[in-house]
């Protein structure tokens, strides 16, 4: 353990096991991936332990790792499904976006509109509404400018709205 | 409003969603064989390079030490002295004096035999060559050999080598 972080490694997964995995499902959009992401997520945690330095530091370095382990696990998966789409002369990028993911259920068109999303607007609306983080908290996280981070949250803002027209929510 | 509403429902459907106990348990095992795990088997390695260099330097000048000792013979420890002459009796360059601590093999042999020289006793041998050796107690045994195939020529030499 180092600075103030007493937490053990259990500890922590024991406390923010709900958030990791809620970010994991809300970026791969199954909860199948997600839980690939998830024991990924804390068995780095294993290996960087000792350069965390709060608790605070430690939920932004949860919510980075998680983000960076989907991309790199969205990755992956895409490439193998475009290719097989390919061969069937279809168009990649969109057919591979909906293979991809999969629509949870009815009963959440949101959480199944946000991962609809392009997985670098997902994460900005996850943060921004459901962490409640501010627009310079998320810049830090993602590693992102600021304008950047707005112009991502206003572009999944109008995406939406599209995908959630008729919807009585926006 | 509308904007609040996306956030309450949001909320609503995230809430309701939670890390499965099995998904919770199986990452806490893995972490766990992991926390088992040397952290840094590269620092063990490197903390016992030093160790390991010193060994083998030591091990390298005690082998080269040992090869420098054995450098200036043919195969046999001992000093080249050259020709002697002696009154009566003539001898061949090839003497080689060298020492031991137990007498040779052959000084047990049927042809050995022994004299007292200059109030020594000195053992003789006849080597598988022909060649006439001697020996004779000092701190360990002092082994004289020679290319010399006559046993009277042999002998006047130790004679006067003994009397030096």
């Amino acid at each position: 353990m180092s600075g103030d972080l007493l937490l053990t490694t259990e500890e922590i997964i024991d406390k923010y096991a709900d958030m990791v995995y809620r970010l994991a499902v809300n970026e791969m959009g199954n909860r199948e991936d997600a839980q690939d992401v998830f024991q990924e997520v804390f068995l780095r945690l294993v290996r960087y332990r000792e350069r965390i330095t709060s608790e605070e530091h430690l939920k932004a370095w949860l919510l980075r790792v998680t983000i960076n382990c989907a991309r790199k696990q969205q990755t992956s998966a895409y490439r193998k499904k475009v290719h097989f789409l390919e061969q069937d002369n279809q168009k990649p990028d969109v057919k591979a976006t909906e293979a991809f993911r999969e629509v949870e259920n009815a009963d959440s068109p949101v959480t199944s509109a946000v991962a609809a999303l392009p997985q670098r607007y997902r994460s900005v609306v996850y943060l921004y509404y459901y962490e409640e983080m501010s627009i310079a908290e998320i810049g830090i996280i993602l590693k992102e400018k600021e304008s950047t981070v707005k112009s991502r949250l206003f572009r999944a803002r109008e995406m939406l709205r599209i995908r959630l027209k008729g919807e009585d929510v926006l | 409003m509308k904007e609040e509403n996306l956030k309450k429902q949001y909320a609503e459907e995230l809430d309701g969603l939670h890390a499965p106990a099995e998904l919770i348990a199986l990452t806490k095992k893995r972490v766990a064989a992991q926390q088992e795990t040397p952290k840094n088997k590269k620092l063990s390695i490197i903390k016992y390079l030093p160790a390991a260099a010193a060994l083998l330097f030591i091990s390298l000048c005690i082998f080269w030490q040992a090869g420098f000792r054995n450098e200036k013979s043919s195969g046999e420890p001992g000093i080249y002295m050259g020709s002697v002459n002696a009154d009566n009796a003539s001898l061949k360059d090839d003497i080689l004096i060298s020492h031991a601590s137990v007498l040779p093999v052959e000084f047990g042999k049927e042809t050995a035999w022994t004299e007292e020289i200059e109030g020594r006793q000195v053992w003789f041998a006849v080597t598988s060559k022909g060649n006439y050796m001697a020996a004779y107690k000092e701190e360990d045994y002092v082994i004289v050999e020679s290319e010399e195939k006559d046993k009277n020529h042999f002998i006047i030499y130790m004679q006067h080598l003994l009397a030096q």
